[in-house]
């Protein structure tokens, strides 16, 4: 389910006009994790440069976004239930969703990080949409 | 050329004496009657009030007043601020409000605040009821924890960005994005540190719950108001709120986040117009008007 969204982000993000606006002095390698599955998204200049599936574990990052795949589930939904609404949102009231590594690096970014993982749900309405 | 079109609000300057210190507060009023005083949210100013201050439906019923805190918006900040970091206390806060009340001589108003306007109007009423006339709290809280975010603070971030971006996502999804990035507009506005200056006020954890229990909702009615989208102020923590407040009314907004007055005003004004047209004849009586 998240394999192909996460497989569509980025060209969402790089055809998205916000994040290009909010992400142009950002460059980081984000790990993103639901459950057992991994990703790594290398942003570059304000793009994503590449997207890494099962990253090998000698692969560095910046920050991580961690969550089981049910929390994800529920934050990609278009109407998103309550708490679920934004990554800050995740990091105040569910626990289950873990912001760690460079944090200092992400929330100098923050508006960037937040637009990319908004933009799950764009990916996800596209899986919908091509089935 | 169209011709230009001006606001009923009006904007205005007042230097008002504040624990010792001469205070110029600016403020925007609109409206006859009795008067509702507005107090924004952490971080913000008086903008946010701005439907409500143009809705002639709640103007023509009360003056409708609301001003920016010191440190806020277009009203100076207070003492040697540059030698310490900015931090509201509830007592300061307190008197501020006060201070506004008597300076502009606006009687025994309704009270009406959100967010950490909110949790003064509480106090407020719990003790100053022969102040006010009523309070309305907006996504006001008894107990909340976990709302401490030090990076608001950090001189490596940019704090107007951050604030910015964090308001955006206190909104709720529903509401109308124009009205979600206006509101984030005001906040990147701000002055570095006093968004989590204002936050340090409800400290960590917020617990008013002892003061709840002192409020009279016969000298002083209570509204409590909150946002179902809300995850700083949780609907479940205003209910705790009014459950300990005999007599107050608890209303649990849908499709609303942090932000009712300025993130989606129109759904908001389907919820306090009813409080408000209650409120009135309480108020009216207090204020010396019909």
């Amino acid at each position: 389910m998240m394999d192909a969204w996460v497989s569509l982000l980025p060209g969402a993000v790089n055809g998205d006009r916000e994040f290009a606006c909010a992400a142009r002095f950002f460059s980081a390698d984000i790990l993103l994790e639901s459950g057992t599955r991994q990703w790594l998204v290398r942003i570059r200049d304000g793009r994503v440069a590449a997207l890494l599936d099962a990253p090998r574990f000698d692969t560095p990052w910046d920050f991580a976004l961690r969550a089981p795949e049910d929390v994800w589930e529920r934050f990609t939904r278009a109407l998103p239930p309550p708490l679920f609404t934004d990554i800050w949102a995740m990091r105040m009231r569910v626990p289950e969703f873990h912001w760690e590594g460079n944090t200092m690096l992400a929330v100098r970014h923050a508006r960037a990080v937040a637009r990319m993982t908004e933009l799950l749900r764009v990916s996800r309405e596209q899986c919908v949409g091509s089935r | 050329m169209a011709a230009a079109e001006l606001e009923q609000a009006v904007g205005r300057y007042a230097s008002i004496d504040v624990a010792g210190e001469r205070a110029r507060i600016y403020f925007e009023e609109a409206g006859s009657g009795p008067v509702l005083l507005c107090l924004h949210t952490a971080g913000a100013d008086s903008r946010q009030f701005r439907y409500l201050l143009n809705d002639s439906e709640i103007t023509r019923a009360w003056r409708v007043v609301a001003f920016d805190l010191p440190f806020h918006g277009r009203s100076q900040p207070l003492g040697t601020w540059w030698e310490s970091p900015y931090r509201l206390q509830a007592a300061h806060y307190e008197r501020i409000v006060l201070a506004v009340i008597e300076g502009l001589g606006l009687g025994r108003p309704v009270i009406m605040g959100c967010s950490m306007g909110g949790q003064i109007v509480l106090r407020l009423a719990a003790h100053h009821a022969d102040r006010i006339a009523g309070a309305i709290g907006i996504e006001s809280a008894a107990y909340v924890t976990g709302r401490i975010n030090e990076y608001l603070e950090n001189p490596g971030i940019d704090r107007c960005e951050l604030a910015a971006g964090y308001t955006l996502g206190l909104c709720a999804p529903q509401s109308p994005e124009i009205y979600r990035r206006e509101n984030a507009w005001y906040y990147a506005q701000g002055a570095p540190g006093v968004y989590a200056g204002d936050l340090a006020f409800y400290g960590e954890p917020w617990d008013a719950r002892a003061e709840l229990a002192r409020v009279d909702t016969r000298a002083c009615p209570v509204a409590l108001l909150t946002g179902e989208y809300d995850y700083s102020c949780l609907p479940e923590a205003t209910r705790e709120a009014g459950a300990l407040i005999p007599g107050a009314q608890v209303t649990i907004m849908p499709e609303i986040g942090h932000f009712p007055m300025i993130e989606h005003y129109q759904r908001f004004r389907e919820y306090v117009s009813p409080v408000l047209r209650d409120m009135r004849p309480h108020a009216a009586a207090r204020y010396g008007v019909e």
